[in-house]
């Protein structure tokens, strides 16, 4: 009987023992895990090309990285980190260090507002009445043709 | 022989241009015509002279000339004869004298075509476009020229065109078996038409720049520049943007990635110049109807054109590193200091003739609730997505390495952050500017012309909600491109009906009667309605892709938006013509249970090729719905049981390349020509005997 409770007891802590080494084991990674991060990362060799989408070698090393941090339990931001600290901001489409960040998000609309402010004074430039005196105010393109003329002059002679 | 009649006829070109530009300024200046015409003739011998280098370089690519270094680089033994033909611009020196051609061909067509109606400005017109084609054809001679030969002496390999002292002749045996042959990522159909296209959007700018700059220089600064050159503005504004859809195929197939933009810094060099042009389009109408925004048209046109210049500059010069751009090469300090000058003196030209008063409007703008101000709007929206653009592309990175000491990438989060909202701007006015009038418009006018299109936009919304379209933000940008499409297709259907109402005409015969009378705003329409399709493309293949990496065994199936791809089997190392080794997976493409396809993707290896010796082969099972996409990324090589695949699913994708379609035939109305109105049949007119009498 004390043999069949050591049994129990040894079964038990077997399964406890599975069970906690399984939730130790690294979790199952997708490649759509992957590549979700892949994605938002350039490769630090070949400019312009996302991680996702190269095809040298060294993407392949690189996106294998990211499954064995996803593996590891890396959160999506610390392994874009962790390639940013490596390669430098080039690696990711936004920089993630703030004066660049800011450099790179603020600049075009401060141009655009710029823009508008040409935009204004065009504007109002062409609200003031043109100094040069305008004979003609028909539009250029209402400038009569030699057809025009010609039915002009024939119609005249009809009268 | 071919090498040394490709040298020579290139080298005259460039004294010939040089000639035709001074003879021009000779002609001009001390009033003297028959100089003016010497200058013409000129033009038309550069044209003469670069045909004959490009007719050499061809046939030396035909021929298979070996010992020409360009044509040992680019081609080699077996390949196709197609894609001996487009090696002609498959690298940097043939690119750059295909452009030179193209230059030369543009100045010939246009000084022919307007020698007579604008003889006033062909001077000037013939000097800009002569400076041009003379410096691009010396730079091209200068760093990358295309007759270079291969020389040996002794150990020893030198590159020339014409015979060094102590030389020999390479063995055409030893040449033609290493011969390098095309990169395979310029192997595609998009290939073949792509670059002359392009090429022809951007050289067809030098045509209305060159007119501008012949208006300031003489003065002469009523709209007839613009008249003269507006068919060009069109004809190089619709071949840069078919270019650029051209280019969004190529990428689509070809380089693997599920999609045809990916906001590269050369894919967006591109696209600058066609914004700014887009905007100058617009502009210029109201210069003809109004006489207005004179400074501002200068100024757009020349933006445009160098912007052009800065996007070959970015391009051929190694400024940024991309799957489209050439090699790292010397021309980029003199084409940057080309940029410069030719920018400069334009500007300059624009503020001495402002400050003068010659560019003054003939009229006040009187409202804002008039097409001229909405116009003015739309312009200042393009710039805006200039700005951003060029700033994601060029100014950050550029800007963080000199200041920062730091490069980075402004990528698709940060364009599609940026650009969405102005472009949905662009397409609300692209529905309101049609329906208001010259000077001064009524907000009831145009809201009641907006009634009918904002119900069918409603209605269009709905249908997309019902295909399982359902984010609101995209509904919005569905709602408003639709909007732009109904204004347009309605405003035609109300004149087509008022044509039939007072005519009795049929459907055709009063749509053909009224873009006859009026292209340029039924081609207009037109060419909006492309655009809409082309927009409601990119919202869909945008923000609905989805897309899953498996990998299967053989008859395993993966599963993605309904549909079932079933990986069937798998034929290793086909061998095509041209010598290329296929790895091609068998792929069934199921819907409901039902057999729709078989895919066949593959992965091409060119044995022949040292630097880039593979590519990805998409397949695709294409409806007007979406597109089923497929890559093959790796298989097991010994037994091919396991293969894994990247599916996408690419909803309305195909509305991109059907828009452009439609873009085209709304340039081809816009183009046509306008008919003066018929005057009215000779009318008997019955003498007033009661008025004759009173008289007398």
């Amino acid at each position: 009987m004390k043999q069949l409770r050591l049994f129990w007891i040894l079964l038990a802590l077997m399964v406890v023992g599975i069970a906690h080494a399984q939730t130790d084991s690294p979790r199952t990674v997708t490649a759509d895990e992957v590549n979700a991060i892949a994605k938002e990362l350039y490769c630090p060799v070949c400019e312009n090309i996302t991680l996702d989408t190269c095809g040298t070698a060294a993407c392949d090393d690189w996106r294998y990285e990211i499954r064995l941090q996803l593996e590891a339990g890396l959160s999506s931001q610390a392994i874009k980190d962790d390639f940013v600290r490596r390669f430098g901001d080039r690696v990711v489409g936004t920089p993630q260090d703030p004066a660049l960040r800011v450099l790179s998000l603020v600049t075009p609309y401060v141009l655009v507002a710029l823009g508008g402010f040409v935009l204004l004074s065009v504007y109002r430039g062409a609200r003031r009445r043109p100094q040069r005196h305008v004979l003609d105010t028909l539009p250029d393109d209402h400038t009569p043709t030699d057809d025009d003329l010609r039915a002009r002059i024939e119609r005249d002679i009809q009268r | 022989m071919l090498a040394e009649v490709g040298f020579i006829s290139t080298w005259l070109s460039i004294a010939l241009a040089v000639y035709a530009a001074a003879a021009a300024a000779i002609g001009h200046y001390r009033r003297q015509p028959a100089w003016t015409h010497s200058a013409r003739n000129a033009v038309f011998l550069v044209f003469g002279a670069l045909s004959v280098s490009v007719g050499t370089l061809l046939v030396a690519l035909i021929t298979e000339q070996y010992q020409l270094a360009y044509v040992w680089s680019v081609s080699n033994p077996s390949m196709p004869m197609v894609y001996r033909v487009t090696a002609l611009w498959g690298s940097q020196a043939g690119s750059l004298l295909f452009w030179c051609w193209m230059m030369s061909a543009f100045s010939a067509l246009s000084v022919a075509t307007n020698w007579r109606s604008n003889y006033r400005l062909m001077p000037h017109v013939i000097i800009f476009q002569m400076v041009l084609t003379g410096f691009f054809t010396l730079l091209l001679m200068g760093v990358e020229n295309p007759f270079a030969r291969y020389w040996v002496a002794g150990a020893d390999v030198l590159q020339s065109a014409l015979q060094p002292a102590g030389t020999a002749a390479p063995a055409l045996d030893a040449l033609s078996s290493t011969a390098k042959g095309l990169n395979p990522l310029l192997r595609h159909f998009g290939m073949v038409i792509h670059p002359p296209l392009l090429y022809l959007g951007f050289v067809g700018f030098l045509v209305p720049c060159a007119f501008a700059f012949a208006a300031l220089a003489t003065g002469d600064l009523s709209t007839q520049w613009i008249k003269a050159s507006r068919r060009w503005s069109l004809v190089a504004w619709v071949f840069l943007g078919l270019g650029l859809v051209l280019g969004g195929r190529w990428a689509y197939d070809v380089l693997g990635w599920g999609g045809y933009w990916g906001w590269d810094p050369v894919e967006n060099a591109a696209f600058l110049p066609w914004l700014i042009g887009t905007a100058y389009l617009h502009s210029i109408m109201i210069q003809e109807k109004r006489g207005m925004f004179k400074t501002w048209n200068m100024a757009l046109i020349v933006a445009t054109f160098s912007a052009v210049i800065f996007g070959t500059f970015a391009t051929r010069s190694g400024l940024v590193e991309s799957v489209h751009s050439f090699a790292r090469s010397d021309i980029g300090f003199p084409m940057l200091a080309m940029w410069f000058s030719v920018t400069f003196t334009l500007i300059v030209l624009i503020v001495w003739r402002q400050n003068a008063g010659h560019l003054r409007d003939d009229h006040p703008m009187t409202g804002i609730l008039s097409r001229e101000s909405l116009f003015l709007l739309n312009n200042f929206i393009f710039i805006a997505l200039f700005i951003a653009v060029f700033w994601g592309s060029f100014g950050a990175p550029i800007l963080s390495e000199q200041f920062f000491d730091t490069k980075i990438t402004l990528g698709a989060e940060y364009f599609l952050n940026v650009t969405p909202p102005l472009f949905l701007a662009l397409f609300v006015l692209m529905g309101v500017a049609p329906l208001a009038g010259w000077g001064v418009s009524a907000w009831r006018r145009i809201g009641q012309g907006l009634i009918v299109p904002l119900l069918l936009s409603i209605a269009t919304v709905i249908g997309f909600v019902l295909l399982g379209h359902r984010t609101p933000i995209t509904l919005v940008g569905y709602g408003i491109v639709a909007l732009a499409g109904w204004v347009a297709a309605y405003e035609t259907y109300r004149a087509v009906r008022a044509r039939q109402f007072n005519l009795g005409e049929g459907v055709l015969t009063a749509l053909g009667a009224l873009a006859r009378r009026n292209p340029r705003r039924y081609g207009g329409y037109l060419t909006h309605i492309g655009v809409v399709i082309i927009g409601i493309g990119i919202i869909g293949s945008t923000a609905y892709q989805r897309e899953t990496q498996a990998t299967l065994p053989v008859g395993g199936e993966v599963s993605l938006d309904g549909y079932t791809l079933r990986y069937a089997g798998f034929e290793g190392g086909q061998i095509a013509e041209d010598g290329r080794i296929m790895d091609i997976a068998i792929v069934e493409v199921y819907r409901g249970g039902q057999l729709l396809s078989t895919l066949r993707p593959r992965r091409d290896f060119f044995p022949q090729q040292t630097d880039m010796n593979s590519m990805t082969i998409a397949a695709a099972h294409s409806t007007l719905e979406n597109d089923v996409y497929l890559l093959l990324l790796d298989w097991d090589e010994i037994s091919q049981d396991n293969a894994t695949f990247k599916v996408y699913i690419n909803p309305l994708i195909n509305l991109v390349w059907w828009g452009a379609l439609v873009l085209i035939a709304g340039m081809a109305v816009g183009l046509y020509p306008t008919v003066t109105p018929e005057t009215s049949p000779r009318r008997t007119v019955k003498p007033v005997s009661g008025l004759a009498e009173g008289s007398a």
